[in-house]
């Protein structure tokens, strides 16, 4: 009977065995599933880097961390490689960085691009002799690429460090065509280490490239749909990729509107919530030339406005009617359904329906209110006797 | 103790052995279930998940949506049409003044999306200048009535908002710090009264018409551990053809290059159409799996394939040559359903919407500035027998909401 129960008892201790071992192994595998290696972390952003560009060298570059007034300056072993003309077409840009850390810390690399016309062709970091590889092996050498956008390449990677490694960033670039456009918005690499810099942040802006705040006055295309305008904000759809024309109906409405740069950043159906914030007039049913109507996906100008029917001239990027390509005048098409929800007309500064200040009179009036206001010098009272009708507008009787 | 009572004994141990060990089971199955089901029962957001058939709620067939200024609901079942708040529609200009002088707001209602089975959330904006006036709210089916939230900053301009409970849901917004005279993303996750921010970066000017390859989409999976959002007109980009994947419970970001149109498919995978950067469009549908990491593309898929919409986890339906597809991708089986439409909205197990199109045929009086097609009426759809019948609703379905969403 022992004999019995141990071989019972070791039967059951086994089953419970497997059992523990099976539910281990799933709750295991249920934790495994959720680790997600080689990705981005977004605990930390790069955003809180705010330094200033101040002076370079041949051999170095100096930046101002401005919050903290710190002076910092690029070792010697951050090279930076400039420009190689490798052909009358072509600029490659390479950056080099060692950094010698140990276990516990870590290291985050973000990469800034913006550049005008150019196409991005590398970039991408390297880390030696590290525990954890995030995407793969290469000999001992791993290799991050960061995406590579043809237009804008932004990343942002964080490395955790499981053992003592020699961390090499490398980043570089290529420009391929279109040298006389060729323009250089900003590119910066912005290195984080718990070891070099004790929990501050830097960024290294490419010393051929602009700096932060000029890189928002060139943010946006001088040359639009055959139309030029140096200050305006935003980017034009290149011609160089198919599908695109080189035109954008939000650069067309900061052309049409300069009063609203600075005023109107966004997409087409934010800049109307915008312009409202800003207090920029604007109506849902009473157009008037100089507006510009926006839809959710899209933004025209108001050339003059009919009895029933409104024309306006228009710039769109992907327009598979060739009539779009730019600066085309339109009247025609359903506009709820060929660019989205329509939201209605923003005016030209100076519209409004209360007045005040220098603008007292209220003028042209529908059932809404008043359409303008008009600035006077002095009123005239009439007696009604001296009112008279004429095409349904009131008019004062000659003397 | 005999022979006997140490035999019964020793069995009942084994018998308590093998209860025990069945009942863990059926908890981890239950548990399993209920976050399958609870797509169904709790929220349903995202697709049914494997092997789940879909169960009927009650919202089966109704469709949210937004007209002058205010949410309705639209019931297929019933044919009717019914309002669910009651703001006032906006003066037709703005800044607008009431007799005391005070600014009188404008209202603009967007990301209507359903919560669960009693109540769904939205965004508001009542704008006045120097304050966007933004906040997110829960109205309750049954008494319409409006709980906000979450009020946002006077300089933050809300641009979409999906929701997995009363308590945990996502927004994206701009803020234009009047202070720093800068302008930054922001993509917030509130969870349990607790906010954490996914995304923060700085932009500058943005944005640009649309694109026939544009997507827009920010959706909890149906477990709710994953958040996906897409939104290729947004400020990273001209184009921004990633769709980002935040693990929700490691704080993780996953990124699916190349891509665009996406819909969960199940917990663990999206389905995507694919962009080529170089030529600027798109080409066939593929599918993401997240643990992997690995893309596979989906057979039987043409390469003007768009807009995938789950089924379950492996019967979808899509857009095909201005034609509506069934595909399923387990027995490959496909079939043109109807032709001639586009903007799939699905309401139930059963039935979709779509949006009745003619193609222009590169008239220049035709489709605006897409070319393509004009939208017209709403049709529902019969998945399984292809029967389709006009309804009354004449909307553009893309910015509408249903259970399944």
């Amino acid at each position: 009977m022992r004999m019995y129960l141990n071989k019972s008892f070791k039967k059951i201790l086994l089953l419970l065995v497997l059992v523990t071992g099976v539910l281990g192994g799933l709750t295991q595998s249920i934790v495994e599933g959720q680790v997600v290696s080689g990705v981005v972390s977004y605990t930390d952003t790069e955003q809180n880097i705010d330094q200033q560009f101040t002076s370079s060298s041949s051999t170095s570059v100096t930046y101002t961390e401005k919050t903290a007034g710190l002076v910092f300056k690029v070792p010697d072993y951050f090279s930076v490689d400039g420009y190689t003309n490798v052909n009358p077409q072509s600029y490659v840009i390479n950056w080099n960085k060692n950094i010698m850390l140990t276990k516990g810390e870590n290291i985050s690399i973000s990469v800034w691009n913006r550049m005008d016309k150019r196409t991005m062709k590398s970039v991408y970091s390297q880390i030696i002799s590290m525990d954890g590889c995030p995407n793969y092996i290469l000999g001992n050498v791993c290799t991050v690429n960061f995406p590579a956008d043809p237009k804008e390449t932004s990343a942002y990677i964080k490395y955790f460090l499981y053992e003592k490694s020699l961390v090499r960033v490398m980043y570089s670039f290529s420009h391929l065509y279109e040298v006389e456009n060729f323009k250089t918005i900003a590119n910066s690499i912005s290195i984080k280490s718990t070891k070099l810099f004790a929990q501050k942040d830097y960024t290294f802006l490419d010393k051929n490239a602009q700096t932060r705040e000029s890189m928002i006055m060139m943010r946006g295309a001088d040359t639009c749909g055959g139309l030029t305008d140096t200050n305006n904000p935003y980017d034009c759809c290149s011609s160089s990729e198919e599908g695109q024309n080189d035109a954008n109906c939000t650069w067309y409405a900061a052309y049409k509107r300069p009063d609203l740069k600075g005023v109107i950043t966004l997409y087409p159906g934010g800049l109307f919530n915008q312009a409202q914030q800003a207090g920029v007039p604007t109506s849902y049913n009473q157009p008037v030339a100089g507006s510009l109507i926006v839809w959710e996906l899209h933004v025209a100008y108001v050339e003059s406005v009919g009895t029933d029917s409104v024309t306006w001239s228009e710039q769109n990027c992907y327009s598979t009617n060739n009539a779009f390509n730019a600066s085309v005048t339109r009247s025609s098409y359903t506009p709820n359904y060929a660019a989205g929800t329509f939201l209605g007309y923003i005016l030209p500064s100076g519209s409004t329906n209360s007045c005040s200040g220098s603008n007292p009179i209220m003028t042209n009036w529908n059932t809404s209110g008043p359409l303008s206001c008009t600035p006077v010098s002095s009123l005239t009272i009439v007696p009604e006797s001296r009112l008279q009708s004429i095409n349904g507008d009131i008019n004062i009787k000659p003397n | 103790m005999t022979h006997k009572s140490k035999y019964i004994l020793i069995t009942l141990l084994v018998l308590a052995v093998l209860i025990f060990v069945i009942g863990i089971f059926i908890v981890l199955n239950q548990s399993t279930n209920k976050v399958d089901n609870g797509v169904i029962l709790d929220r349903i957001s995202g697709p049914i998940d494997d092997g789940d058939k879909a169960v009927s709620t009650k919202l089966d067939n109704h469709l949210f949506y937004i007209k002058d200024n205010n949410i309705l609901v639209f019931n297929l079942d019933t044919r009717t049409e019914t309002k669910l708040t009651d703001y006032p529609k906006n003066l037709d200009y703005s800044p607008a003044y009431d007799e005391s002088g005070n600014t009188i707001p404008t209202l603009n209602i967007t990301a209507v999306k359903v919560v669960d089975e009693n109540s769904i959330g939205f965004s508001k904006c009542a704008i006045v200048p120097g304050d966007y006036g933004c906040t997110l709210n829960i109205l309750k089916l049954d008494t319409k009535e409006v709980t906000e939230v979450e009020k946002l900053n006077k300089d933050s301009n809300i641009l979409n908002a999906t929701f997995d409970s009363q308590d945990k849901y996502v927004y994206n917004f701009i803020l234009n710090d009047q202070t720093s005279k800068k302008s930054f993303y922001k993509l917030v996750l509130v969870n349990g009264g607790t906010s954490k921010e996914l995304e923060n970066f700085e932009i500058e000017a943005y944005g640009r018409g649309s694109h026939p390859e544009d997507s827009e989409e920010l959706l909890f999976s149906a477990d709710s551990s994953n958040l996906m959002h897409i939104s290729t007109a947004s400020p990273r980009a001209l184009f921004d053809a990633n769709i980002y994947i935040y693990n929700l419970t490691n704080n993780t970001k996953n990124i699916v290059s190349n891509a665009t149109q996406p819909a969960w498919l199940n917990n663990n995978s999206i389905i995507y159409r694919q962009f080529n950067s170089e030529t600027n469009s798109g080409a066939n549908l593929y599918e993401y799996n997240i643990d992997t990491k690995s893309t596979k593309k989906v057979p039987n898929t043409l390469e003007n394939a768009r807009f995938p919409t789950t089924l379950d986890a492996t019967r979808i339906v899509y857009e095909e040559e201005s034609n509506i597809v069934y595909l399923d991708l387990a027995s490959n089986e496909k079939r043109t359903l109807v032709t001639n439409a586009a903007n799939i909205k699905r309401i139930s197990q059963d039935y979709v919407l779509y949006n009745e199109v003619t193609i222009c045929n590169e008239d220049p009086n035709c489709g605006g500035i897409m070319g393509q097609f004009e939208y017209g009426k709403v049709f529902s759809l019969n998945i399984e027998t292809g029967e389709s019948i006009e309804t009354s609703l004449d909307l553009l379905l893309t910015n509408t909401s249903s259970i399944y969403d």
